[in-house]
């Protein structure tokens, strides 16, 4: 298998075969807390991509070469997430002075994103997969891609739904969770695509 | 003035808390630390004893870890009984499966038939897959020469509704059986 | 005394901290596959929990406001690494079954949320009490999806069959469509019983 098509498979297993909401069951409460409009989804899709990139990459580095060298792996959870929190602040702070209109159009998400279980799940996973950084940077790029494919259909779905009849005790969370049961029943049909 | 103060007790509480925090860690590290160690060695000791039951001794060989066409090798022993006669090895290795790393020991005769092999990791799905780590499948390897041909359907029956995890699983055995055949003739005395 | 029995039933009903909050779905869903995994997640949830409330309140007259969340992670973060380092050392088995499940308990959003929310405002004995009945809130419902996915999609429970050998498992519902379609007709009951009258839910 070539350089090329590992990190192709990589990809897509991150992406669909081994979803990361829908089979591996992270990023659930974004999953449906900002899947009430097409927006929200976009724009929470977006910013987790663009910290999961960075804060895995960045967790990476601080790995290999802070934890490793020192023998102190066994803190890599809290130096994992003590980074990402850091690079959230970072971007906020950026984000704040630097496109302001940005900063207020995207409110709660950011500070919410620090606690999106699936950026950390990410950088532990390129631990214990031992990816090369470049394998990391494509399986963190995947596992964004992969969430914002179930945000995006979650949100296309519960838009739609409030044209329709729901009994009431479906009403709210009931008929989320159903529907996210029926789109993992796909996403499992694709688990054999990537090998 | 006041600000810079500020900032200084604030830089030394958030000090102060990591350094507790720090020594609980390492305190907890240094206790659990061996311990780990040896829950690790487990699997790998348990299935090295039930695939060589004879054995006394299991001689490491030095190796680093090596790619074997999709599969790792991790890490090769030799066995030996009381009276040091080599009676095979043991290779402990990874393979790619459905859902995740299988992590398996191979145990290989002197002759390089296959003389067990045990599953001590996977993630594969649950009633399906993952039985491939059951004796029922995994006993039909024994005796496997390299003139068998390892195909799944053909001389290897797979586990029902699971065959990529077989496929996986039977691959990994017949790439680790070949390495280990090829290289250990130079590696013992 | 009366107090704190409120706080301690209130983590298990009124802000059952999943089915009425709902947060920490994560680890409910993906680790309920079976009673004895979800045992072990709330085992190693509620030590964080507790540890981790209890060690807040200690110190909360000492938290600079602006450091308030850089603690919180570094508290939460050492139990969490404290309880993977436990299970490593003393329950391999749980530790490979509840897998990344366990460090991820740090970005758990009840721990953080409890955290901020009361213990870093509460006495060290109140906040004992919010993390044992959140604990309890959290057990109670991790386990009854477990139960019912391992009896439904396994046949047994507990490792013991129940059903007997002819019995056929319907291994949907270990696999993760079974999660979701479990916990959204949970919490399709809980709204049934929450929307009647109010006067028969007034009394515990």
């Amino acid at each position: 298998m070539s350089e090329l098509q590992s990190l192709m498979n990589i990809f897509i297993s991150a992406a669909f075969a081994q979803n990361f909401v829908f089979i591996r069951f992270l990023a659930l409460c974004s999953f449906v807390g900002m899947t009430t409009s097409m927006e929200n989804a976009i724009g929470m899709g977006g910013a987790v991509t663009f910290v999961t990139v960075m804060a895995s990459i960045l967790s990476y580095v601080v790995y290999q070469f802070i934890l490793v060298p020192l023998h102190l792996e066994y803190l890599q959870t809290i130096v994992f997430i003590l980074t990402i929190a850091v690079f959230v602040q970072l971007v906020e702070i950026y984000l704040k002075k630097a496109v302001p209109s940005l900063y207020k159009a995207m409110g709660i998400y950011l500070p919410l994103i620090a606690t999106n279980c699936m950026i950390l799940a990410v950088a532990l996973l390129n631990v214990t997969e031992n990816y090369n950084l470049l394998e990391a940077t494509v399986f963190s790029f995947g596992a964004s891609i992969g969430y914002v494919l179930a945000l995006v259909i979650l949100a296309g779905i519960r838009e739609r739904l409030k044209y329709v009849q729901i009994p009431s005790i479906l009403k709210g969370y009931p008929i989320i969770f159903f529907i996210a049961a029926f789109i993992a029943v796909a996403f499992m049909g694709l688990q054999g695509i990537a090998r | 003035m006041k600000n810079s103060i500020d900032i200084l007790k604030l830089g030394l509480t958030l000090g102060l808390v990591c350094l507790i925090a720090g020594f609980a860690l390492s305190a907890t590290y240094s206790i659990t630390k061996d311990k780990i160690t040896e829950q690790q060695r487990k699997a790998l000791v348990q299935a090295q004893k039930e695939i060589f039951p004879d054995a006394t001794e299991f001689k490491k060989i030095e190796i680093s870890e090596t790619k074997v066409g999709s599969a790792t090798l991790k890490e090769l022993y030799e066995c030996l009984n009381e009276s040091e006669k080599l009676l095979g090895y043991i290779a402990t290795a990874s393979t790619p499966g459905y859902g995740g790393n299988i992590i398996f020991v191979l145990g290989v005769n002197s002759d390089f038939s296959v003389k067990g092999v045990k599953v001590t990791e996977q993630t594969e799905t649950p009633g399906l897959g993952a039985n491939i780590a059951k004796s029922q499948f995994l006993e039909q390897f024994n005796g496997k020469t390299l003139n068998d041909e390892f195909v799944v359907k053909k001389d290897v029956k797979p586990v029902t509704s699971a065959t990529i995890s077989s496929r996986s699983i039977t691959n990994g055995i017949k790439e680790i059986l070949n390495f280990t055949s090829k290289n250990v003739k130079e590696a013992s005395k | 005394m009366r107090n704190l029995i409120n706080i301690f039933k209130n983590g298990i009903i009124k802000e059952n901290p999943v089915l009425i909050i709902m947060l920490g779905l994560c680890s409910i869903l993906a680790v309920s596959t079976s009673v004895v995994n979800a045992l072990g997640m709330t085992l190693a949830f509620s030590f964080v929990l507790i540890g981790s409330e209890l060690t807040i309140s200690l110190i909360r007259k000492s938290i600079p406001k602006t450091l308030r969340v850089p603690i919180f992670i570094v508290v939460i973060g050492s139990f969490t690494t404290i309880m993977s380092l436990l299970l490593q050392a003393f329950l391999p088995d749980l530790n490979k079954a509840l897998g990344i499940f366990i460090p991820l308990v740090v970005v758990n959003c009840i721990i953080i949320g409890r955290v901020e929310a009361f213990a870093s405002k509460r006495s060290v004995i109140e906040s004992l009490f919010d993390a044992l009945g959140m604990s309890v809130g959290y057990g109670i419902v991790i386990v009854s999806i477990g139960a019912i996915r391992e009896i439904l999609g396994n046949g047994t429970i507990l490792g013991y069959q129940v059903f007997g050998p002819n019995y056929n498992p319907a291994l949907f519902f270990i696999l993760p469509p079974g999660a979701f379609l479990v916990i959204g007709i949970e919490i399709a009951i809980i709204n049934k019983i929450l929307a009647k009258p109010k006067k028969v839910k007034q009394e515990g």
